[in-house]
Parts: structure tokens; sequence; C-alpha cells
């Protein structure tokens, strides 16, 4: 097998170093924020996830354009058909470890809801500074730092992460192929648990004054929702075309 | 002395094609996440992905059945 020189080599891995944290660095400097980033900001884990899948997708398609052109003009060499095995193993593993690593904590922002255009009302009500309704209050105040949406319907515990992304991809699903019906309905009833993961052992919560000892093994059973005394959580659904 | 080029099979012909497909569905997830890039990424970028995988691994294999290593 030919080797290139050293000198070719050493320079080619720089060269590829560069383009990696380049890629980095823009999908970095891409992200929105509101305060400016501390000095020697390197960005999130989800930075580099995104930056690192886009790189590698670029190699690998630069790779692959170059080893069809080599198989359909000469053939391949052994060494060719190792770096088809890196094309279409290795560098595919690393896109799809990277995609997942990205798009599935990307997929929690409001941004993301959003993106659904049956989400607009619900999203526009929380940026409305005069929007009173119990989401908008907890978004505009935050409340909650980040992933607002996510937060307030998942469910905590070992298994809501997994419960909250697998309904999450039937929303996906339905609204990708349409198969939902206006006005939209949470599935189940809100349930109490989410609000006093927070709340739950604040001085607001426990005080009598505001929820009376007896009223409290109900509300920490759900027989009584949260929701009865502090909604409405979100704008009344419209009918929006599909 | 490296070995001359060989004729390169219809199969890693089309496992490089379709890897490339896989990365083109798979590269607009990274770029902005949206409902649609997340399910061309997890539909259809991934079930090329392993199309591609499974063709070479039938080259391979078939490679080292001709050569009666297997």
């Amino acid at each position: 097998m030919n080797r290139r020189p050293r000198p070719v080599r050493v320079v080619l891995a720089a060269l590829t170093a560069l383009y990696l944290a380049l890629s980095v660095a823009l999908a970095a400097a891409g992200t929105e924020t509101t305060v400016p980033r501390p000095h020697g900001w390197i960005g999130t884990a989800e930075d580099w996830a995104r930056g690192l899948g886009i790189a590698f997708a670029l190699l690998d398609l630069a790779l692959v354009v170059s080893l069809w052109r080599s198989a359909h003009v000469s053939g391949l060499t052994r060494a060719m058909k190792q770096l088809v095995f890196f094309a279409v193993v290795i560098l595919p593993l690393a896109i799809v470890f990277f995609g997942y690593s990205y798009g599935l904590e990307a997929s929690k922002s409001v941004e993301a809801c959003g993106s659904c255009h049956t989400m607009t009302p619900y999203v526009q009500n929380l940026h409305d500074p005069k929007s009173d309704t119990l989401a908008a209050l907890h978004y505009k105040n935050r409340f909650i730092q980040q992933n607002h949406c996510y937060t307030c319907h998942t469910d905590y515990g070992m298994f809501g992460t997994v419960k909250a992304k697998w309904e999450g991809l039937g929303h996906t699903v339905r609204y990708t192929t349409g198969a939902y019906k206006l006005p939209l309905k949470i599935a189940h009833p809100y349930p109490n648990w989410r609000c006093l993961n927070c709340h739950g052992a604040s001085q607001k919560f426990l005080d009598p004054a505001k929820h009376p000892q007896e009223d409290m093994a109900d509300l920490v059973t759900g027989k009584t929702s949260c929701l009865d005394c502090h909604g409405p959580p979100h704008p009344r659904p419209q009918k929006a075309s599909k | 002395m490296s070995a001359p080029p060989q004729k390169t099979s219809a199969l890693v012909r089309l496992s490089l094609a379709t890897t490339a497909l896989g990365v083109l569905t798979s590269l607009p997830v990274l770029v902005r996440e949206t409902a649609y890039t997340l399910v061309l990424f997890m539909f259809l970028g991934q079930p090329l992905f392993a199309a591609g995988f499974a063709f070479f691994t039938w080259v391979v294999f078939r490679d080292l059945r001709r050569k009666e290593l297997l």
C-alpha cells in the first residue's frame, strides 16, 4: 500500500482537525442567546454534538463521492476498500450517534415544539407579555430555566423521559402524516405530580393559608387538580387549518 | 507493492449510494431540528445507513466465502 509522505499526512491531519473545530465553532455560534457568553465559552455538549455531526456528515459525503468516482473510473484498490468500510460503517455510526445526541436534546426546546404550526397559538401565548395563563407566567418569569414545554409535559423518574420521547415521536409522526384532529386535546388529565415536583416542598405550597391541611391529601393524590384553581394553563384551543 | 485495482462490485456502489442518501437525509436534522427533519433522520436516514451497511457486509461475506476463508 502506498503511504503519503509524513509532511503531507501531518498537513492533512491538521486540516481535518481544523475543519472539525470550525464546524463545532459555527454550530455553537448559531445558538440563539439573550445573555452574552462567559469568557472562554467553548459551547455546550449540544453544540459539540451538532458541530461534530455536521462535520462527520460532510466528511462522509466527500469520501463517498470520491470513492464512487474512483470505483467508476479505475476500480477500487485494497486501501480504497478499507476506506469504503470507514465511509459505510464507521462514519454513519458517528453521524447517527451525534444526530440522536443533538436531535433528541434539541427536540426538548420551545422552538422545536413551536415548529409544528398546531403549536403556534400556545407558543405565541408564552411570548405574550399580557398573557396571564399559567404557562405564560412560568415562561416570562423564568420559573423554568429552559425547555419549558418539555419540563411541564414530562413525567419524572426513570421512565419519564422515555415515555415523553415515545409520545413525542407519536406526535411527530401524526403531525407529519396529518393524522390528528383539531382542536387539540391533552391525551390524559394533567397530573398534579408534575407541578409538585417543583412546588411540592415550597413554602407557598405548604402554607396552610393557601392550601389548607384538609385539602392536602387530595392535592397530593391528584383527586383535586392544581389547575382547578391555578388554570387555565394555556389559551383555549382554537380550530386551525391543517 | 499495492494490489492492482479490481472491478467494483455493483453492490459496493449500491452501498455507497445508499450511504450518500443516508447522509443527505440525516444532515437536515443537524442543521435545523424540526418535526420533519427528525422524522426524515429516524425513518429514512437510518434505514438507508442500515441498507448500505448490509450491502457492504454481504460483499465482504461473499468475498470471504469465495476465497474459502469462511
